[in-house]
């Protein structure tokens, strides 16, 4: 580790210290104002916006209103659905072709690769009209489906991407050995190699459920009816209807931050790995 | 290996693998495009019946002072981006990798913002610069500076304030592939550099620089690619305003399209747009095979 052979003063390394955690405080500190700030009553949070909540009036009504009453609940559950069955959807999609372009021998398999990492760099936005469009005349808008299929897509390139990475690193061996066996190819794929990228699909999965659930764009154009809000839209919405009562938005955002920062908590070592390594690698 | 050829070659298999991927994929993004292309040259508004005007709506929007407006605050974004997170973060990346102690809390307090979804980002920060009751004001004004409270998304300072927003989501996933690069750096390297006398500033700029230039370059090119489709913080955060003043070319798009429901201007604006990103994946693409070349 680098730390190891560079030898730094005592007073350096203060000044380093004092300035990491002035920043810490810098870059915490918004979303410590916002956690105790959706504690207050909204009156209490305009008179004195700076100022700590009273330990004896906390209003941890502001979560129960936000959650239950003013419909986050909903666009939570949302949200989970949306994120969970896009990652399924587009690990199970993304193995299947990355095995194919990878493992598989035939011969515009690295042009095929080419194109889908060609869509890493489409912008989103260029493909939403055409898509709101055909997806109205579909009657995709407003459907569950609807969100699903670009979400998904937009899933692929960098699903893709990783995978192939990670099967170039599997022995032949294996699948020659299964091959002898008498195993077919789907039973090669199924049986010896879907268990064998399960790290893959962890980091992938955290990637893709981060990204769905965070997105705001796709939902915000093909999704209109609360019902079938995803938490980002469904925040926007919130403020719309509820714009006045703050504190109890702020519980709002609070509750839309957490599972995001829960996620990063336990699986910030996958996430910071896949992370480095596909910018790295790219 | 002849039964593995015969297996691994087999075009059923390789069809049935690829295709859900390949179908899902082109119906979504190529298509698409092409169909953007195509309705660029037509107005239409799904009401009445699409008109063709040819290059109409492209003259439309190079006339429009909104949209040439849009084009400069995306790349006022992109170069306040790039200073920030770029000189941010390798500052910070430098800190840690010379401190041992506390470094995890550090990575953390700096990373988290990035994991949170815009639209929490978005109405946060919306808080933070409000005049009357912000963080940023109600700040000023416990600590008596009342004199320099702002109203900080005004036309004069949003594009400002919407770049410091973020460098706050991005800045710390930056300053992760730095430390990460730095930490790569061979030490034998180091040690040499050590031996010629290379100190603080010297070793920085002649060592560590040089030495972590790729992923220098792939953060560059994640801040240039994420700038020019810049739209979350500045729909959320103003919708483009006050007075347009932060209209950048992806809100433009879907002002124009979904509210405006000028689909064929809208459509010629993605256009560009899908030029622009082509322009510059091959000046990317350009900067990569010279890496190739010097490593």
């Amino acid at each position: 580790m680098f730390a190891k052979y560079i030898k730094i003063s005592s007073a350096a390394k203060i000044v380093i210290f004092a300035f990491l955690t002035f920043y810490s405080i810098l870059t915490l500190f918004p979303l410590i104002w916002l956690v105790y700030n959706s504690l207050k009553t909204n009156n209490d949070f305009l008179a004195n916006p700076f100022g700590l909540p009273q330990i004896s009036k906390l209003q941890l009504k502001n979560y129960y209103d936000a959650w239950v009453t003013m419909g986050i609940q909903r666009f939570t559950i949302n949200s989970l659905i949306i994120s969970s069955v896009s990652v399924v959807l587009s690990i199970l999609i993304s193995s299947m072709a990355a095995y194919a372009i990878e493992r598989m021998i035939w011969r515009s398999s690295q042009k095929v690769l080419n194109y889908f990492l060609a869509g890493i760099m489409v912008p989103i936005q260029i493909i939403l009209i055409p898509l709101f469009i055909n997806f109205k005349k579909l009657n995709l808008l407003d459907s569950r489906i609807g969100l699903l299929i670009p979400t998904v897509a937009f899933a692929l390139p960098t699903s893709i991407y990783i995978l192939t990475g990670f099967y170039k690193t599997i022995p032949r061996e294996l699948e020659e050995a299964a091959l002898i066996d008498g195993c077919s190819v789907y039973k090669i794929f199924y049986k010896i190699i879907l268990p064998l990228t399960m790290p893959a699909f962890v980091t992938i999965a955290v990637f893709n459920f981060l990204g769905a659930w965070n997105d705001l764009l796709i939902p915000l154009v093909l999704i209109q009816t609360p019902e079938l809000m995803t938490l980002p839209v469904g925040l926007l919405n919130f403020r719309g209807m509820y714009g006045a009562e703050l504190t109890k938005m702020f519980a709002a955002v609070v509750i839309s931050a957490i599972p995001s920062i829960i996620i990063y908590f336990v699986l910030q070592d996958k996430l910071l790995k896949g992370m480095i390594a596909g910018a790295v690698k790219g | 290996m002849k039964h593995l050829e015969k297996a691994f070659g087999n075009k059923l298999a390789i069809a049935l693998f690829i295709a859900p991927a390949l179908i899902l994929f082109t119906v979504v993004v190529p298509l698409p495009i092409l169909h953007s292309f195509y309705m660029s040259f037509f107005k239409w508004d799904m009401l009445s019946e699409m008109t063709y005007t040819g290059f109409e709506n492209y003259k439309e929007l190079f006339s429009d002072e909104i949209f040439i407006s849009s084009i400069f605050h995306t790349i006022e974004i992109t170069i306040l981006s790039l200073i920030l997170q770029v000189s941010l973060g390798l500052f910070l990346a430098l800190c840690i990798v010379n401190i041992t102690r506390g470094r995890k809390y550090y990575q953390n307090a700096f990373f988290i913002p990035n994991v949170l979804s815009s639209a929490v980002i978005g109405i946060l920060w919306f808080f933070v610069y409000n005049y009357d009751f912000g963080l940023i004001n109600s700040i000023l004004k416990t600590v008596g500076l009342q004199s320099l409270q702002q109203e900080w998304l005004s036309q004069k300072y949003v594009i400002f304030a919407l770049s410091i927003t973020t460098c706050w989501q991005w800045v710390g996933y930056h300053m992760i592939l730095y430390v990460a690069a730095i930490s790569g750096i061979p030490q034998d390297i180091i040690e040499a550099a050590i031996v010629d006398g290379a100190q603080g500033f010297k070793m920085v700029s002649k060592i560590i620089i040089p030495q972590i230039l790729p992923v220098l370059r792939v953060s560059i090119v994640l801040i240039i690619t994420g700038s020019l489709k810049y739209f979350d913080m500045a729909w959320i955060m103003t919708e483009g305003g006050p007075d347009f003043a932060s209209e950048t070319i992806a809100t433009y798009i879907y002002r124009t399209a979904f509210n405006k429901l000028q689909y064929g201007l809208g459509s010629a604006a993605s256009t560009f747009l899908f030029a622009v990103s082509i322009l510059i994946t091959i000046v990317i693409n350009k900067f990569a095979a010279k890496r190739e070349i010097a490593y």
